[in-house]
Parts: C-alpha cells; sequence; structure tokens
C-alpha cells in the first residue's frame, strides 16, 4: 500500500503542478519559470529542492507571491488574502485568518481530491482488468472463428471432393454402361457370327456326312448284316403288321387316346380338387354368415350403400343352401353366385374386421392421453392389491395346507375326523346362537335394570328435595319457636333457600348423586358465555329438579347452544382432555349434541341423560 | 447291412435285370450272368471282343452287348444259351446301341451319327431313321414304350420326330425353336416332352405328344444356360439344373417357375440339417458302427473310418475354383434325381462337388446337406422309400434318409474305390461298382433298415 500511496502522491502532484501551469499561463506569475521548474522537476514538495531551487517564496518577493497567490485563490474562488481594504490609497494588509482558512480548505480539497483519485485510480484497475479480460475473451473468441472458418473451408473442400469423386463415378458408371452395351453388342454379333459359321460348317459337314452315307451305305456293304439263328417272336406273341394306312390311322389314334385319357385323369384330378375348394368355400360361406348373422344389423346397412340388394341376397344364400347338388353341376351362375355372395360375405367380414381394428387404435390412441396415466395408476394399483390379496391367500393357503398336514399327521382317518369336525363345528354353532340370544336378553335386562336405576336416582333426587323442603320447614319452625320476629320470617326463609345448595352440598357429600349434579353448574359457572344464557332459565336454588329443567331447556335451546358449546370446551381442555374436545368437534354441528359440553366430565352421567332424553 | 464278395469287373459294366432276378457283369470279353439273390453264375457269354456297353431288354430275356470297336453288336438269350445274334455295323461304325422297349428291336447308332439303324429280333426288316442329332441325350421312349422321340437336325435346324415303337412308323415330326437342341426327355406320363436347348441358351421348351408347344421357360439370357434336367415321378414337376448354380421347378399346370432352389456355399439356415463326414481317427470306433462289416477286417484298411456329424450353422462348404478358360467349366448343378416317391430332390451343383443338397419338394425348401471328403461320383435312389446312396470314389458307401444318415466301409482286401452304384429293383440290394471289382451290399429289410438308422442317431 506504501508504494501505492507514493506513486499516487506523485502522480496527484503532478496534476496539481498541472493545473497551476494552465492557471499560472493565464496571469502573470513571477515564479512561473519556477513552476516550470518544478513541473520538470520528478522530486516535488522537496524542502531541499526548494531552497536548492530559490523557492517560490523568498524573502524579497514575499508581498508579489501573497498577491500573486490571493489572485490565484480568488479565482478558485476563495476568498481573498487580504483585509477588506478600507481605502484605496492604504494598503491592504493580509489577513493570517483567511490564509489559514484558505489552507484548510486547500488541505481538506486537497484530502477529497486524494481520495477521489483512489478511487478513480481502482476503478481504473478494475476496468483495465475487465479489459483484460475482455480482451483475452475477444482473442479466444477470434481463435475459434478462425477456426470453424478452417473447418468450413475444409468441409467445403471436402464436398468438392466428394462431388468431384460423385461426378466421377457417375461418369465411371455411364462408362460401364455403355461398356456394358458395347459388350452386349459385341456378344451379339460374335453370337451371329458363330451361328453363320456354324451354319456353314454345318453345312459342310452335312454335305460330308451326305456323301460318307452314299460311300458307307451304297457300296453294299457286306459286312453290314445280322446274324440270327432263328428269329424269336414278339413280347405280345402278336405278328408284326404290315405298315398301312390303316396303321398310320391306328397310331393317330391312340396317340389320341393316350392324350384324350391323360387330359381326362387331369381333368379327373381337377374336378376332385375343384369340388374339394367349393366344400371349403360353401363351409366358409356358412361360417361367415352364422358368424356375421348376430350383428348383421349394422354392416348390412352399411353395406346397403355399396351393393344394394344384400339382404335380398341372404335369402338367396339361404336357398343356396338347400340346393347344394347345384355344386356339382358347376354351371356358370352357380358359381358366379357362390363367388358374389363369398365375395359379399368377405367385404362385410372385412369392413367389420376394420371397424374393430379402428376401435382398437382409437382405444389406443385415446389411452395414450391422460386417460391412461390414470388407469395405468388403477391398473398398478390394482395390480398391487391383488398381489396383496394372493399373497395373502397364499399364506392362507400355506397356513391351511400346513394345518392340514398337521391333522393328516395327527390324524390317522382324515374323512372321519373331518365329517366329526364338521358335527363339532354345527354344534358348536348352535350353542353359540344360544348363547348369543341369551346374552341379548341379558343385556335387554341390564338396560332395564340401568333404566329403573336412574329413574329411582331421580326419584330419590325428589324425594331428598322434599326432604330439604321438609328439613327447611323444620327449621323454620324451630326458628320460629326460637325467635318472634314474624315480619322477617319470609326473608330468612329466602335467605336460607339461597344456602341451601352450598349447606348442603358441605353437609352430605356423600349423596350419590351430588357431585355430579354440582359438576355440570361448576362447568356452566366457568363458561361466562354459557352461564349467561343458561342462568337466564336457572332458578335461584340449583337443585336436581331445576337442573333437569334446564337440561330440557338446553335441549329445546340446542340448535342455538350448541355452537356456544364449542367454545367453553376449547377454553378448558384441561378438564375435557383432547379426545373429548375432538369429539366435541365433530358433534358441534349437530343438533342435540350439546349435552356433549356437560358430558365432557361425566361421561356415565351424560349416557343415561341420553337415554333419559330419548324416552320421552 | 452285409457286403458280397467281391467280383471282378470292367469298364463299370454291370446291370440288374429290369425283373430284379439277374445280374449281369462284365469282364473283358465275358458276360457273366448271376442270380440276384445267390450270386451263383447262371450263364456265362463269351463275345468276339471287349465289351462296351450292356443292356437288358425289357423282358430280362436278352441281353446286348456292343462292342463299339468292332461296330458290333452281340445279343445273347438268358433263356436259350445257345441262341445267338449278332449285328455288324460294317464300315458304318457304332457309337451307341439300345433295346426298343419292346425287347425285339436294337437301335444302332452309326459313327458320325449318319443313320440310326433298327433291327428287328422278329424279322429280317431293317429301318433307317436318318439324320439324328449328335447331342447328350437325342433319344428317349415313353415310359409305356409306346413312342421313341429322336432329336434330328437338318438344314441347321433342330427337330423332333415322334415314332410309334410297335411299327417305327412316324407319328409326328415338328421343328424345334432351338439354336442347337441338346436333349429330349419324356414325363413318365409320357403325353409331355422336354426339350431343352444347349448350354449356350437357356431354353426349355415343353411339347405335347402330338407335337404342340405347349410352354417355353427362359430364365434368363446371355451366361451358361441348363446343364440338367429331370421330371419328377408323378410328372408334375419339371426340375432344371443351370450353370448358374441353381435349380428350377416348373410346374406341369402353367409350366411357369415355382422356385428356385439356389446352391450358396454357406448354409446360414438353423433348420437344415448338415451332414459333414468326418475322419474318425481311432479305429477303436469299429464296434460302435451300428452297421458293422460282417466279416473281419482281414487286410489294413486302406483308408480311416468316417461317421457324420451334425454341423453347426453357418456351414460354410467347400468350393472349387472353376476354370474359367476352360470349356466345360466345373461350375452348375449337373445332377438331379427326384427320389422315387416324388417328396425329396437330390441335387448336386459341380462347383460344391463334396456335398450333396436334399431338397423337400412337398414344402419346395432345403432339407439336409451332405458334405463328404471327397468329391461326390455318383447318387441314387432307392427305388422303394426314400433312401439316397451316394459313392465318392472312396472305400466308402453313404447312405441318407430322412431319419439319418451313415458312411459304411465296404470291406474288402486292397483299395476297393466304389466309382458308381445302382440300387436293385426291390431297393434290397445295391451293386457297388469299382474299377476292377463289384460288389453287392445287402440292406436289411424295413424294419431292420429303420431300426438301424435309429441307433445311428447318435452319429448323425
Amino acid at each position: 500500500m506504501g508504494d501505492w500511496m507514493t506513486v499516487t502522491d506523485s502522480g496527484l502532484s503532478s496534476e496539481n503542478k498541472n493545473i497551476s501551469q494552465y492557471t499560472s499561463e493565464t496571469k502573470m506569475s513571477p515564479s512561473s519559470l519556477y513552476s516550470q521548474q518544478v513541473l520538470c522537476s520528478s522530486i516535488p514538495l522537496s524542502k531541499n529542492v526548494h531552497s536548492f531551487f530559490s523557492a517560490f517564496c523568498t524573502e524579497e518577493n514575499i508581498e508579489q507571491s501573497i498577491s500573486y497567490l490571493d489572485q490565484e485563490l480568488t479565482t478558485f474562488g476563495f476568498p481573498s488574502l487580504y483585509e477588506e481594504s478600507k481605502g484605496k490609497e492604504t494598503k491592504r494588509e493580509l489577513n493570517i485568518v483567511a490564509v489559514l482558512n484558505c489552507m484548510n480548505e486547500l488541505l481538506v480539497l486537497q484530502r477529497k481530491n486524494l481520495l477521489a483519485q483512489e478511487n478513480v485510480e481502482t476503478q481504473n484497475l478494475k476496468l483495465g482488468s475487465d479489459m483484460d479480460h475482455l480482451q483475452n475473451c475477444y482473442a479466444k473468441l477470434k481463435e475459434q472463428l478462425e477456426n470453424s472458418r478452417r473447418e468450413m473451408i475444409g468441409l467445403q473442400e471436402r464436398d468438392r471432393q466428394l462431388q468431384c469423386k460423385n461426378r466421377n463415378l457417375h461418369q465411371l458408371l455411364k462408362n460401364e454402361k455403355d461398356e456394358v452395351q458395347k459388350l452386349q453388342n459385341i456378344i451379339a454379333s460374335r453370337a451371329t457370327q458363330y451361328n453363320h459359321d456354324m451354319k456353314r460348317k454345318e453345312r459342310e459337314y452335312n454335305k460330308l456326312k451326305e456323301r460318307l452315307h452314299q460311300l458307307v451305305m451304297n457300296k453294299k456293304d457286306k459286312k453290314i448284316a445280322m446274324e440270327v439263328l432263328n428269329y424269336v417272336g414278339r413280347a405280345d406273341g402278336k405278328r408284326g403288321s404290315w405298315r398301312t394306312g390303316k396303321t398310320e390311322a391306328r397310331n393317330e389314334d391312340e396317340m389320341y387316346k393316350i392324350l384324350l385319357n391323360d387330359y381326362e385323369y387331369r381333368q379327373k384330378q381337377i374336378l376332385m380338387e375343384n369340388a374339394e375348394l367349393k366344400k371349403v368355400l360353401q363351409q366358409m360361406k356358412k361360417e361367415m354368415i352364422s358368424l356375421l348373422s348376430p350383428q348383421k344389423q349394422k354392416p348390412r346397412e352399411r353395406a346397403d350403400d355399396s351393393t344394394g340388394t344384400v339382404i335380398s341376397d341372404v335369402e338367396e344364400d339361404a336357398g343356396e343352401l338347400s340346393r347344394e347338388s347345384m355344386w356339382d353341376l358347376s354351371c356358370e351362375t352357380v358359381r358366379e353366385q357362390l363367388t358374389n355372395s363369398i365375395r359379399k360375405q368377405w367385404r362385410i367380414l372385412k369392413s367389420h374386421v376394420e371397424k374393430l381394428d379402428n376401435q382398437v387404435s382409437k382405444v389406443h390412441l385415446e389411452g395414450f392421453s391422460d386417460e391412461d396415466v390414470i388407469s395405468r395408476q388403477d391398473h398398478e394399483q390394482e395390480t398391487e392389491k391383488l398381489e396383496l390379496e394372493i399373497q395373502h391367500c397364499k399364506e392362507m393357503i400355506k397356513t391351511q395346507q400346513q394345518l392340514l398336514q398337521q391333522q393328516l399327521a395327527t390324524a390317522c382317518d382324515d374323512d372321519t375326523t373331518s365329517l366329526l369336525r364338521d358335527c363339532y363345528l354345527l354344534e358348536e354353532k348352535e350353542r353359540l346362537k344360544e348363547e348369543w340370544s341369551l346374552f341379548k336378553e341379558q343385556k335387554k335386562n341390564f338396560e332395564k335394570e340401568r333404566r329403573s336405576f336412574t329413574e329411582a336416582a331421580i326419584r330419590l333426587g325428589l324425594e331428598r328435595k322434599a326432604f330439604e323442603e321438609e328439613r327447611a320447614s323444620w327449621l323454620k319452625q324451630q326458628f320460629l319457636n326460637m325467635t318472634t320476629f314474624d315480619h322477617q320470617n319470609s326473608e330468612n326463609v329466602k335467605l336460607f333457600s339461597a344456602f341451601s345448595g352450598t349447606g348442603s352440598d358441605r353437609d352430605n357429600p356423600t349423596v350419590h348423586s351430588r357431585p355430579r349434579q354440582k359438576k355440570p353448574h361448576s362447568v356452566s359457572d366457568g363458561s361466562p358465555v354459557c352461564t349467561s344464557k343458561l342462568a337466564r332459565s336457572l332458578p335461584a336454588s340449583p337443585s336436581t329438579s331445576d337442573f333437569c329443567k334446564t337440561r330440557s331447556c338446553v335441549s329445546e335451546h340446542s340448535s342455538s347452544v350448541s355452537a356456544l358449546n364449542v367454545t367453553p370446551e376449547e377454553t378448558r381442555p384441561s378438564q375435557a382432555g383432547r379426545e373429548c374436545a375432538d369429539q366435541k368437534w365433530s358433534m358441534a354441528s349437530r343438533p342435540g349434541s350439546q349435552e356433549g359440553c356437560h358430558s365432557g366430565c361425566s361421561l356415565p352421567y351424560t349416557n343415561s341423560h341420553v337415554e333419559k332424553d330419548d324416552l320421552p | 447291412m452285409n457286403f458280397s464278395e467281391v467280383f471282378k469287373l470292367s469298364s463299370l459294366l454291370c446291370k440288374f435285370s429290369p425283373d430284379g432276378k439277374y445280374l449281369a457283369s462284365c469282364v473283358q470279353y465275358r458276360l457273366v450272368v448271376r442270380d440276384a439273390n445267390t450270386l451263383q453264375i447262371v450263364q456265362l457269354y463269351t463275345c468276339l471282343d471287349q465289351i462296351q456297353h450292356i443292356e437288358w431288354s425289357a423282358d430280362s430275356l436278352f441281353i446286348l452287348c456292343a462292342l463299339y470297336k468292332r461296330g458290333l453288336v452281340q445279343v445273347w438269350s438268358l433263356e436259350q444259351p445257345e441262341w445267338h445274334c449278332k449285328i455288324d455295323e460294317g464300315s458304318a461304325g457304332l457309337v451307341a446301341s439300345c433295346w426298343s422297349p419292346d425287347g425285339r428291336h436294337i437301335l444302332n447308332t452309326t459313327e458320325f451319327h449318319l443313320r440310326i439303324t433298327v433291327w428287328s429280333l422278329c424279322t429280317k426288316s431293317v429301318s433307317y431313321i436318318k439324320y439324328p442329332k449328335a447331342c447328350q441325350q437325342g433319344l428317349a421312349f415313353t415310359r409305356d414304350g409306346r413312342y421313341l422321340a429322336l432329336a434330328e437336325r437338318r438344314d441347321c435346324r433342330d427337330y423332333v420326330s415322334i415314332f410309334v415303337c410297335s411299327d417305327w412308323q412316324l407319328l409326328r415330326h415338328f421343328d424345334t425353336d432351338t439354336q442347337d437342341l441338346a436333349g429330349i426327355e419324356w414325363a413318365p406320363n409320357g403325353c409331355v416332352l422336354a426339350a431343352w436347348d444347349s448350354c449356350l441358351e437357356y431354353k426349355v421348351l415343353l411339347y405335347s405328344l402330338d407335337g404342340r408347344l405347349l410352354s417355353t421357360y427362359c430364365a434368363y439370357e446371355w451366361s451358361l444356360g441348363i446343364k440338367s434336367v429331370a421330371w419328377s415321378p408323378s410328372s408334375q414337376f419339371l426340375a432344371v439344373g443351370s450353370y448358374d448354380g441353381k435349380v428350377r421347378i416348373l410346374n406341369h399346370v402353367t409350366w411357369k417357375m415355382i422356385t428356385e432352389f439356389g446352391h450358396p456355399a454357406t448354409i446360414n439356415n438353423p433348420k437344415i440339417v448338415v451332414y459333414k463326414e468326418a475322419e474318425k481317427s481311432p479305429p477303436l470306433g469299429l464296434g460302435r458302427l451300428a452297421f458293422p462289416p460282417p466279416r473281419a477286417v482281414t487286410g489294413p484298411l486302406s483308408s480311416p473310418e468316417s461317421k457324420y456329424e451334425i454341423a453347426e450353422v453357418p456351414v460354410s462348404l467347400q468350393t472349387l475354383k472353376p476354370a474359367a478358360d476352360r470349356a466345360n467349366p466345373r461350375i452348375g448343378v449337373g445332377a438331379l434325381a427326384f427320389s422315387p416317391d416324388n417328396y425329396f430332390l437330390a441335387t448336386r451343383n459341380d462347383n460344391l462337388p463334396n456335398a450333396v443338397w436334399v431338397w423337400d419338394v412337398q414344402k419346395l425348401r432345403l432339407f439336409a446337406v451332405l458334405e463328404q471328403l471327397s468329391a461326390v461320383r455318383a447318387f441314387q435312389w432307392d427305388p422303394r422309400q426314400p433312401r439316397l446312396a451316394i459313392c465318392t470314389g472312396g472305400s466308402k458307401v453313404y447312405l441318407w434318409s430322412p431319419a439319418g444318415c451313415v458312411s459304411v466301409q465296404v470291406p474288402g482286401e486292397g483299395d476297393f474305390q466304389v466309382l458308381s452304384l445302382c440300387w436293385h429293383l426291390s431297393g434290397d440290394s445295391l451293386a457297388l461298382l469299382g474299377k476292377d471289382h463289384f460288389c453287392l451290399c445287402f440292406l436289411e429289410t424295413e424294419e431292420g433298415v429303420s431300426t438301424a438308422f435309429g441307433q445311428r442317431g447318435d452319429h448323425t
């Protein structure tokens, strides 16, 4: 960094000097020479140098320097170094403060400039590196371009060569073709020449043969003879016959007979073959008809357009079937009919098959759209399911087999054991049925008992109420007996009755239904919204009968309360527990589910309560 | 399989009589007639010179011995040993001699094909047929023996004459549209005559008995054409083997080509069984042979034993590079034979000389290929069942049937090279002809053979 700084310093100073140079040029400067010198020197701001070169300010030209500086500074917009002159005649005084201020400002400026310089330098560096990079890129791309250009040229060259080759080959091919043609011509000409020569030679040869024949045969060659002991009889035992016109005719006849026989034989064979083929055709037709008859309607309709009288043809066909003996005649009309009907049937069949093909292809095409994916997934799922099932089944089978084997291993006679087992199973079933019915009856009984129990409990509650009233009246009487203030009686009674609930609670904690009845009230107490609503219907003294009243009241307002029920339950999850809260959530919208709000605390009670609700 | 002892033979002249009772063979100038079963000599005839050709008459009563060098034909009667007949063609010379189907006439072709002389054994009458064509197969009798078709050449044109054999009357005479007729052949039913051009031009002409042209077939132009022709026994197919190494099958209804059997040098179809003859190096394998030689091999074996192996496809067959600058190049299908039951066709492509191709005619496809160690000399179908006997000029005979393939060493002292073979009428025995000897090979009855083939299953 130190190096950098020095470098920038020098640069900066030179710049400054540059500026000063430009400015000083405009004005008359006493030290312009010096400044020039300073500019030239690479080591500025050195005091030694200053002194050495008799620097800017000397003792003689202080005034001049100051005025020059003042001038310079004012041109740069600094305040004047001199004090405000009072008069023209008075010599202006140097204002030290202004000088210091100027210096300070100059220093600040300098610092700013330095900073700016630094920034510019770094930017310059950055730009330089960017430039380098870009230049690299450029070089690379240039190289690439060059390469591709070269490649292209190579390819073009190759293409040209190939084209050249192709042209050559074409030329060669042409030449070869010409050659072939020429050779063929040569062969042909040679063949004709050869044939001609052969003919000539043959003629000569024939002449020679003729001559030889004459020479050899006509010489009455004694040697040409047959010596035979005695002539043997002909193989057929007949005598040789003279050659006459008759024999010639007979020979002809025989020849034709042979030919005729051959043709007859062949005709027979062909007839047989034809018959076979006809049979096959007939069968094919029948099968086609039977095949097409169920779906005759559709193709028929379509075929009607093209062939017109197909339906009448069907009847014809049916008629034809009956006169199958016609086939043997193989007359033209029958043949035509057969072929025509077969053709028609075939066309129908073909169109049908094509239709099916189209359908299949359509299905395929459709399948390729989104449906296929789903179906495939379904398929996969199905297959998975099925595989699982199969596995289960296999396992079952395996276990069954194992069991069977075990049983087989244990039981020697499997038939009887299986029979016996069957019997056992039946017996067991019946027994189970009996037990089931018994169990059901018991259940009914239990329910009845429970109902009676609840009723009894209610009655008990009523009785207790009566008893308490009795007690209250008894206490009243005692109190009346103790006190003589008659006018206060009514108030006191009211007071006692108000206290009676808590008092009884405290006195009889062992009473069976008490705490249960109490709890719902505490619930309602806990929930302000609920209580506000219920409190209206509640009497001052909460008792079992009152509570029952409130219950029915609540059930009446169930639809309106049901929404409210949820909130209090939510606010107190500690009481109801998570599962209960969940239950409530699910029940919230149902009418009549408001009792869940209360039952959340004591399930057995609510259960009985629900049944009670159902009873009336 | 049993083998007879070896008898002397010359010029490969050994023939079973048409009724199957006798076997005629020639040793120099002697004609020996043996009983075909016992091989006892029945008759012994002495000719004037070395016999060059023998032929049984159709009724098995006479044997014709041709002595071409002397221009002589000598006829012997089996019933009357003292009876004799000598036909001298004199200075006209003799190049071919054959029986007429009735067994009472002899057709002699003179030198230079000047004429054919028809000699009768019943009467003194002699007939001449002029201008017979000197060609590969210029003379053909119908199977029933009624008609003779003869190729003729007059004024540089080819003609076919049809004669009635009973009185040698000319029935039809027509010219054929050929450059150079090479051969004629009757269909087995005697109603269609196939005529084909020389190898320079591929052309098959089909004529009716009454001389009408039924059809013409030409597969290609310019290159060498037909090499061999064979009718199927049912007259349904005409197989034409050509120099391009293909067999073309024509049908008898439209006379068009049904199919084309190529003979490629490599077989790629895995359905085709390729039997490859392989030399068996250790002689220990002798005992495993299903057809063991009945007699102990006394002398040292002339050649090592061989067996068939099923080659794995693709198989490349040994090919022969034909000399292009020589006439009659060894290329193309040179031999064709239908099995008597019409089911198979055996062929040999001459530039794959070691291979015999067996084609399934019903399915019109290749059925099996047999590759021998040396070039196939001859093959012939058993007249009774689809069984093919092959010889390669070695000391072995090879039998093929749809069930399998077997190679049998012919026992005998010294070198017995089987150059040719011919089946007995019944298919029970097979005459194996060597250069100087012949022997008979007796095959087991049908059941025995089938079991034998079954046993060969592991070898094949």
